[in-house]
């Protein structure tokens, strides 16, 4: 049997170890959730029955990229979201004038085609399979508000805005939905 | 321990009273109402799940930093009851020292989830899993005692690989986006392993470590694992075609079992430890013999293959059971071979099935089968003794 001294040493490490470093978790996401500023992206809704899962709301990016660049590039295929790695966003925070893809040559974007850009958004591959990449996201929030929300996102009279932060790095963290009366034509 | 017992043996003069009484204070001592703690532990769940409720309906009204603030203000609570307690707590009520842990165990991984929430941070579920694992298997492996713990520590093992691996298993889902291992047969290999490197830390612990029978547990619990894998790969086996190099994946997962059993084997020399090792040797056999078996030729087919491997699997538990006077392993391992040969006896008669006689022949074989199982099981099941 090892001496009691030791063994309240240890008792007393492996209690600190987990409290240590999950506090450092938590004051190193919040530093990171302070980087970068806001922008509005105009989103769509999916299927309002599959809107709600659990207490989050999950959307789809409009990007309101221009037909001209992306017809530009060569291809008559559409822009898919899912498949862009980055997309340069022109434009002052928090309002989009304009989107286009900037397409990546040996992992690297081309500092040409990056100009004129006010922030560069990156896909996230670390994250989990409902954000993954610049096609779709999901906004944490409670039951009744997420209810709110998914009926909101059904209401063709508006408009539906994620609020993110985008970080100097690319990488986005939604902050809050907001919506704006959508223009009749 | 029952009064009446007590009362028959001293009327047969096997005890004396003065030995009675002695038992029966030594039982006093040392009952455990578990009736009691099953009570006030399904109290205490419910509670928390009130709480967990009651946070989650009016989250709204309390700011997310206060609500994370409560939160870790919880854990901190906790771990300075853990350090005042928990030395006592051991020595008198293991599950209570182990309810303990438990609940800092489970409040550290929700903690994950609570920050991801309040900063809409998302990552996927192998990251939380393996960091918690990380942070928390030093305050786990060194206080637990019961299965509780060993429980939790082996699921979080488990989970972290298996929602590791499931990352890659929806590859064909999300397009150029999903990430595929870049090694295929090496990633499918050694993502099976985890369970295998449990058993032998676990046996390896067993001897150096002040609570034996925590170890034990934790390397009975991982060896079942290996089995019901192993089961349910065979099970599966016909199915299993996969895009990479299957025989190369069994090698190293074999690989990994035979090492495990060495291991078992050089560090205990008890019949329970040679039993443990000749179990993993013939699950490395079997692991490897199936895709090199389905790979060769084309032609060899059949609900016998199957049948075989898993019947051969369980049999091999049976005889290590009985080597090791395992009770509980050996009445299980008979259940599921009786179990198998009657599911064979169907898959063989299949064209016959239309016809009554295989019916009967059928029934009648799952009949007999039953009775010599309940045979088998009466006559050679070993009388279980205290392990430890």
């Amino acid at each position: 049997m090892k001496p009691i001294a030791s063994h309240r040493i240890s008792l007393a490490a492996a209690l600190v170890l987990p409290l240590v470093l999950l506090g450092f978790s938590w004051a190193e996401t919040y530093r990171l959730a302070q980087q970068g500023d806001e922008w509005l992206i105009p989103i769509r809704g999916y299927d309002p029955r599959d809107l709600l899962r659990g207490h989050y709301v999950q959307y789809q990016y409009d990007w309101p990229v221009e037909a001209a660049s992306s017809r530009q590039r060569g291809g008559d295929a559409p822009f898919n979201a899912s498949f862009a790695s980055q997309l340069c966003i022109e434009g002052t925070a928090p309002d989009i004038s304009g989107v286009r893809e900037l397409p990546l040559i040996l992992g690297r974007s081309d500092p040409e085609q990056a100009k004129g850009c006010a922030i560069i958004a990156r896909a996230s591959f670390g994250a989990r399979r409902e954000v993954r990449g610049l096609n779709s996201g999901i906004l944490f929030t409670s039951q009744t508000r997420a209810l709110a929300l998914s009926r909101q996102l059904a209401n063709p009279d508006q408009r539906g805005f994620v609020r993110v932060r985008i970080r100097p790095d690319g990488v986005m963290r939604p902050v809050d939905l907001e919506f704006r009366p959508r223009s009749r034509i | 321990m029952s009064e009446r017992q007590l009362r028959a043996w001293q009327d047969a003069g096997l005890i004396d009273a003065e030995m009675a009484g002695r038992i029966r204070e030594w039982e006093a001592m040392h009952s455990r109402p578990l009736g009691l703690w099953a009570i006030i532990g399904l109290g205490a769940l419910a509670i928390g799940l009130g709480i967990v409720s009651v946070v989650a309906a009016n989250w709204d009204e309390i700011p997310g930093e206060t609500r994370l603030a409560i939160h870790f203000g919880l854990m901190v609570g906790l771990a300075g009851l853990l350090w005042r307690y928990l030395p006592d707590a051991a020595e008198k009520n293991v599950y209570f020292s182990d309810g303990l842990l438990f609940i800092v165990a489970v409040l550290g991984l929700s903690f994950f989830g609570h920050v991801g929430q309040v900063y809409q941070t998302s990552s996927p579920l192998w990251q939380p899993l393996l960091a918690w694992l990380v942070i928390f298997s030093p305050l786990l492996l060194l206080f637990g005692r019961g299965w509780p713990i060993a429980g939790l520590w082996l699921a979080g093992v488990l989970g972290a690989a298996w929602s590791h691996a499931d990352e890659y298993g929806h590859a064909w889902m999300w397009g150029q986006h999903a990430p595929r291992p870049d090694h295929p047969t090496l990633y499918w290999g050694l993502i099976a392993c985890p369970a295998m490197a449990v058993a032998a830390f676990s046996a390896l612990m067993r001897d150096r470590s002040g609570r034996p029978g925590f170890w034990s547990l934790l390397e009975k619990l991982a060896i079942a694992t290996i089995l019901i894998g192993l089961s349910l790969v065979i099970i599966a086996g016909e199915w299993l075609r996969g895009t990479h190099d299957m025989i190369g994946s069994a090698a190293i997962q074999s690989l990994a079992l035979i090492g495990a059993a060495a291991v078992i084997h050089a560090v205990r020399q008890t019949s329970s430890g040679q039993a443990a090792a000749g179990l993993l040797a013939v699950a490395a056999l079997l692991n490897f013999a199936q895709p090199l078996l389905y790979s060769s030729d084309g032609s060899i087919r059949g609900p016998w293959i199957s049948a075989l491997f898993f019947l051969t699997l369980w049999g091999a538990v049976a005889a290590g059971a009985l080597f090791a006077r395992w009770r509980r392993f050996f009445q299980v391992a008979i259940a599921l071979l009786a179990l198998r040969i009657i599911i064979l006896s169907f898959e063989l008669n299949d064209d016959l099935l239309g016809s009554g006689a295989g019916l009967i022949l059928s029934g009648a074989f799952a009949m007999a089968v039953a009775w010599v199982t309940v045979r088998i099981s009466r006559r050679y099941a070993p009388v279980g003794r205290n392990e430890g």
